[in-house]
């Protein structure tokens, strides 16, 4: 058994859009609420705090990136700005074992945001007892 | 299979019975000790990606020590229009039979189990479906 708050307005919306979707019956919150997790579980996920600082410090670092070491290969780790390289291979050698998390990126290229798959998922398999 | 005059090819994965055009590709991921060695990868056009990894082999081969920043991770989109945040790193990907190498994209997302070769990995390429003999081939 789950409980928890949310925040009013959000609370309404989503009992509105799960008698919609359900209809007005006792499990439309139910089935609406495990929806909703299946659906944050499939899409988000848990990062170390590592990948964190990583990404922050890339944030904050991206101006003086882009200025500094343009169409190079740019390695961050342990939250700061570890080396800059000409080729990709040469960013991807790392020292086993001395970090949980790695951006490398190359500066000033955007990669494609959005990609078809051209599936449907599969339905989750039950989880079981646990 | 024989090759050569700057071509190679590999035979159709065989599964239930329907044949799949597969390149035999080879990954290389930060980690060298896991090597994944030349691999036989199902080429999916439905997939407009680069290269998709398990999630398993994607951890296992360490490409969370060469991920993108996490703002530059795409999504992706079925055909039932669901949404599925995917992780990307960069990778150097081989074509050992014709000692190509190139760099692209590795993605995977929860749960994945499926390796598939995308239209970006294949838009570079001159690849031969011969589907009487079976068999998909790259032309150098």
């Amino acid at each position: 058994m789950i409980k928890g708050e949310l925040p009013k307005e959000l609370e309404e919306m989503f009992r509105r859009k799960a008698m919609e979707k359900y209809g007005y019956s006792k499990g439309a919150i139910s089935r609406a609420l495990e929806a909703a997790v299946k659906l944050w579980l499939k899409y988000d996920y848990e990062s170390v705090e590592e990948e964190e600082s990583n990404n922050r410090a890339f944030e904050s670092m991206l101006d003086e990136l882009e200025e500094k070491y343009p169409g190079m290969y740019v390695v961050i780790a342990g939250g700061k700005l570890i080396s800059a390289h000409r080729s990709l291979a040469e960013a991807l050698k790392v020292e086993e074992g001395k970090y949980m998390h790695r951006i490398v990126f190359k500066v000033g290229e955007k990669p494609f945001g959005r990609v078809r798959l051209g599936w449907r998922m599969a339905a989750a398999k039950p989880a079981g007892h646990t | 299979m024989e090759d050569g005059g700057g071509k190679a090819c590999w035979p159709y994965l065989k599964v239930d019975g329907a044949g799949f055009p597969v390149l035999g590709l080879s990954v290389e991921g930060p980690l060298e000790a896991q090597p994944l060695g030349e691999a036989m990868v199902r080429i999916d056009t439905g997939y407009d990606g680069f290269l998709l990894l398990s999630e398993e082999k994607y951890r296992r081969m360490g490409f969370h020590l060469s991920e993108l920043p996490r703002k530059y991770w795409p999504e992706g989109v079925t055909i039932a229009g669901e949404i599925i945040r995917l992780r990307r790193a960069l990778a150097v990907i081989r074509i050992p039979k014709l000692n190509l190498t190139f760099e692209g994209y590795v993605d995977t997302f929860h749960g994945n189990t499926e390796d598939l070769a995308g239209l970006r990995l294949i838009e570079g390429l001159k690849i031969i479906l011969d589907g009487p003999a079976q068999l998909a081939c790259i032309m150098e």
